[in-house]
């Protein structure tokens, strides 16, 4: 280095030179790799950056990795397929060698039975606590009324039981509502497709779709309807012989679902990504994990097309048909109980075991025995499925913001 | 003397011109059985049908605009150009087709040098079939966007349409559907094989009368489905095995009798084919990672393998012959060759 300094102001050239050969290699190795790496650390740095965050909020990273799906749902659920399987049909039987197509809504009678809307089979159908199916009504589509063996619906895709076993059917593209009693079938509302309030016979609908009914009065039962068709909640008075419709709420989007629980009502907009709970929309809810373990940012992974809604006592769930999932409704967004969903687009498949590790297909029905279960309509998949809540915990706690009653 | 030389001269060129002959015949014959030129394509055709000595086929470029193409003596000719080619029929002299242009749907027919449009508009179209003097197609009407009306009975709607000259378009059927191709009409029936959107694709095949609507599934499976009707009126489709563990990498054929009972013909083909028909007899081509072709037996026999001659890779079957690709082609510039089914 002394010749270096000495030559310094010599010939400046020389100087570097000079001080270049005594840099020792491993010395400029070690500075080369240093650079290589810090390079190399940029470069990953942006390149996770980039695909943790995707346009329109979503994303897929997680613990595996930014290729791997997060696992959002709860792992102390349990899911199980009750009838059907993937390829459509329309055989009775016992569980997966039944058969159905499009499976639209369920609903639970009190002895545990589930009801089913059949929807591309123009049938109710009904699954028996152990997983066996039969036909109650319909065959070809058509409208007639008269005894289950010989009455016809057209693509029914709404279903609600009343106490005294009553099988009430929105029967879609026959624009009427429809009952099921004492083995003979009857239209209680509707007509030609349109809109009228009024008396049932008077009264007119388009398109209904899903049914639920009130019975927080038992003297004065109220059948709530998705009238899809006419964007619009109606309500059917089912005192005495002559029923009464009304308008419950008229939305700017299209209503598929809509439940009541304990005098509270709710209803899902798919095409407008809305849930509405009493008075209040809903939309674009920030989706969290079910086990609450943040794995997503809040705001990052958002609710798409909510298409079925189902209330139990306090408790919120709805479906998402963009996601592939069963969620609940939280008070600041909604978490997923079952089913894959990570944003980067619908996880739909089908897969029985735990809420984390199950899939669906688009779900557009859901019942509940008011306890821990849960019962799908697994449209995609032309399946029964059943989800098993774990047991209640601490954070049930009665929601200070209760939707209103109406 | 000069008699004699006479004879033999004459005879001795009686015998060569016989050799040559001979011998042309037996050089031409071993042409005949070779795979003969047919035409050069930029892109793999799809949808092969072989119809007296032309050759039809669909390409589907990545940036550029889908054809229809027909191959007369060797001279390529693109019939109709678009956007999309959702499916062709042909019948005698007379071909229709049905494309999309600018978002845009429409069915079309050429008879001679006439194309006429039977059709347009926005909703779309599948394969179209010919039915003695009629074209039959299924249209597709939706509301919605995807995923805005997920219950089949609000969601797609297809219909099938059925043009006659001098007559209005006439539909019928209403199946809860996302899309659907006419497969064929025999006897009064249209058969339609529809795929649904969203949730997969299972695929459902139909049965449906153009004169009352009334509609029958025939079938479902659980992937996409490839299906023809035989000249028996035999009605034949490609499904995920019976009999292999890995279902979805291996394909069966599956077909619907008289007595509606459906039964599995040949089982252990390769994924992704398609069906072809040669008169009566059946073949499956273009499977996964396959280059023959395989005849398909009935009664859920084991299918007769067809290897092409080496260098070559079967594009697709026809009535008479096989379309070759040489495997000495450039991906850009295909050599396409034929040469009879044995």
């Amino acid at each position: 280095m002394k010749s270096a300094i000495k030559q310094d102001s010599v010939h400046p050239m020389r100087v570097r030179k000079a001080a270049s050969n005594n840099v020792h290699p491993g010395v400029a190795a070690a500075v080369i790799i240093l650079v290589i790496a810090i390079v190399q650390y940029v470069w990953w740095m942006k390149l996770v950056h980039k695909e943790m965050i995707r346009p329109g909020g979503g994303q897929s990273g997680g613990r595996g990795g930014p290729s791997t799906p997060v696992a959002l749902g709860i792992k102390s659920v349990s899911v199980d397929t009750l009838a059907g399987t993937l390829e459509p049909g329309d055989a009775d039987g016992p569980g997966y060698s039944a058969r159905f197509d499009g499976p639209s809504a369920v609903a639970l009678d009190s002895g545990g039975n589930v009801v089913v809307a059949d929807t591309r089979n123009h049938r109710i159908r009904v699954v028996s606590p152990t997983g066996r199916t039969a036909t109650i009504a319909g065959s070809t589509p058509g409208y007639r009324d008269g005894p289950t063996g010989q009455a016809l619906f057209d693509s029914p895709s709404g279903v609600a039981v009343g106490p005294d076993g009553t099988i009430y059917a929105a029967d879609t593209n026959n624009h009427r509502i429809r009952s099921i009693r004492g083995g003979v079938v009857s239209t209680i509302a509707g007509g030609e497709q349109g809109f009228n309030d009024g008396p049932a016979a008077t009264a007119r609908f388009d398109h209904p779709t899903a049914l639920s009914l009130n019975v927080s009065n038992p003297r004065s039962p109220v059948l709530v309807v998705a009238d899809s068709g006419n964007r619009r909640l109606r309500a059917i008075s089912l005192i005495g012989p002559n029923p009464m419709v009304s308008t419950l709420y008229q939305s700017a989007a299209v209503p598929t679902g809509v439940s009541v629980t304990a005098g509270a009502v709710a209803a899902a907009c798919p095409g407008a990504g809305e849930v509405v709970a009493g008075t209040r929309v809903l939309k674009n809810l920030s989706i969290q994990s079910g086990d609450g373990d943040g794995q997503i940012p809040n705001g990052a992974l958002t609710t798409k097309h909510p298409d079925a809604v189902c209330g139990i006592g306090q408790r919120w769930f709805f479906a998402d048909a963009g996601h592939g999932a069963l969620l609940e409704l939280t008070k600041d967004g909604a978490r997923v109980i079952a089913g894959n969903c990570n944003g980067a687009g619908p996880m739909l498949g089908f897969r029985d075991g735990n809420g984390e590790r199950s899939h669906f297909g688009v779900i557009t029905g859901i019942a509940t025995d008011g306890k821990r279960q849960l019962y799908i309509a697994d449209c995609t998949n032309n399946a029964i499925r059943r989800i098993t809540l774990p047991t209640p915990g601490a954070q049930e706690k009665p929601d200070p913001d209760r939707f209103s009653e109406f | 003397m000069p008699v004699a030389r006479t004879a033999i001269i004459l005879g001795s060129v009686v015998l060569v011109a016989a050799l040559a002959v001979g011998a042309g015949t037996a050089l031409g014959a071993f042409h005949r059985v070779g795979p003969q030129f047919l035409v050069t394509t930029d892109v793999m055709p799809q949808d092969v049908r072989q119809q007296a000595a032309d050759w039809w086929w669909i390409e589907r470029p990545q940036k550029a605009k889908a054809r229809l193409v027909r191959v007369h003596g060797g001279v390529k000719e693109t019939v109709a150009s678009a956007d999309e080619i959702a499916g062709y029929d042909l019948d005698g002299e007379s071909s229709a087709w049905t494309s999309r242009v600018a978002g845009h749907w429409s069915v079309q027919r050429r008879r001679g040098d006439r194309v006429e449009t039977l059709w347009s508009g926005a909703d779309r179209v599948g394969r179209p079939a010919f039915a003695d003097a009629s074209v039959i197609w299924a249209q597709t009407h939706e509301d919605s966007p995807p995923g805005a009306a997920p219950l089949p009975a609000i969601g797609p709607r297809t219909e099938v349409a059925m043009f006659a000259d001098g007559a209005p378009i006439r539909r019928t059927g209403r199946l809860l559907e996302a899309s659907g191709d006419i497969i064929g009409v025999r006897g009064g029936h249209a058969f339609v094989a529809c795929s649904r959107a969203i949730g997969g694709p299972p695929s459902v095949v139909y049965d449906v009368s153009p004169v009352n609507g009334d509609a029958r599934r025939l079938a479902a499976e659980t992937d996409a489905v490839d299906a023809v009707l035989l000249s028996s009126g035999e009605l034949v489709w490609t499904a995920p095995s019976r009999d292999s563990a890995q279902r979805g990498n291996v394909t069966c054929v599956r077909s619907i009798g008289s007595d509606g009972q459906v039964s599995t013909r040949s089982d252990w083909l390769p994924h992704g084919g398609r069906l072809n028909v040669s008169g009566d007899a059946l073949y499956y081509s273009g499977g996964v990672g396959d280059g023959g072709a395989w005849s398909i037996g009935r009664n859920n026999q084991l299918p007769a393998s067809i290897r092409p001659p080496q260098g070559f890779v079967v594009v697709g079957v026809g009535s008479k012959d096989m379309l070759l690709e040489s495997l000495a082609s450039s991906v850009t510039s295909m050599r396409l060759y034929t040469m009879p089914i044995r």
